[in-house]
């Protein structure tokens, strides 16, 4: 399976990573969602569904993707995110920054 | 087969490095039992070794990083050096990195994820403490992180 899938429909798009989202990743990932938002993407969901562990680099990075779509008025998802993975953004305040759904659905795991 | 109880590895400053190194790691966690703390064991190892490559050794593979990890009875252990001048950690317990910025929240994960952290004088080597999980309700540090 591909490490990075990407479906993208219009202003849509849904990016599915199959690997740890860390600093090695997240650099081969960096330029694949600068150019889904340079092609007009408004509607960003990043699919961590198959990702179990994310360190400060892959915050970074996501927090980069949240705030170029910020810039032309759009909004980013986080979706199928492990409650490890969840507890993580929350005492990072990642909630501030985008809108974050556990494995269940949105919601903080217990 | 009886496993060790401590691992030490020399790297070169890559991040193919770090994914090689990790899943050493990896394998000695199994083999030592440790799949509770995985998570908050690898997260810690990771922004060590982050923080080492990059800031540390920036990035030049000629530098190495020296890693040893350790279970103790209790505790599980990290301890990641680098070549560099070292840094200012008298602002570690303080930092906190602003709302948008896409960097520097390494030092703040230490805070939150392991129990006691350590820096040497110069401030290029660093000790992380965990307590193992067995049986315990959350791997995050309770007394720090919310």
């Amino acid at each position: 399976m591909a490490s990075i899938q990407i479906e993208q429909n219009e202003t849509r798009a849904v990016v599915r990573l199959n690997e740890p989202l860390t600093s090695a990743f997240a650099a081969e990932l960096r330029p694949r969602l600068q150019e889904v938002v340079a092609t007009g993407t408004t509607q960003l969901a990043i699919d961590l569904s198959s990702v179990d562990l994310v360190d400060s680099a892959g915050i970074g990075l996501l927090i980069a993707a949240r705030n170029s779509l910020a810039k032309v008025g759009g909004t980013m998802r986080i979706i199928g995110v492990s409650a490890e993975i969840q507890h993580l953004f929350k005492v990072m305040r990642l909630d501030r920054h985008f809108q974050i759904e556990g494995i269940q659905g949105v919601g903080s795991p217990s | 087969m009886k496993c060790s109880t401590a691992l030490r590895l020399k790297i070169p400053s890559t991040l193919a490095a770090i994914e090689q190194l990790c899943e050493r790691a990896r394998l000695w966690l199994e083999a030592n039992g440790l799949h509770e703390d995985w998570f908050v064991f690898m997260l810690l190892l990771r922004e060590s070794l982050n923080n080492a490559v990059k800031h540390g050794n920036g990035s030049d593979p000629s530098l190495l990083v020296d890693c040893w990890l350790r279970k103790g009875l209790r505790w599980l252990y990290i301890s990641v050096g680098d070549c560099g001048a070292g840094f200012d950690w008298g602002r570690f317990s303080t930092h906190q990195a602003c709302y948008g910025d896409t960097c520097g929240r390494g030092l703040e994960i230490y805070r939150l994820y392991a129990d006691k952290v350590i820096f040497n004088r110069r401030g290029n080597r660093v000790l992380l403490r965990l307590e193992m999980r067995k049986g315990k309700d959350s791997g995050l540090n309770s007394n720090r992180a919310e």
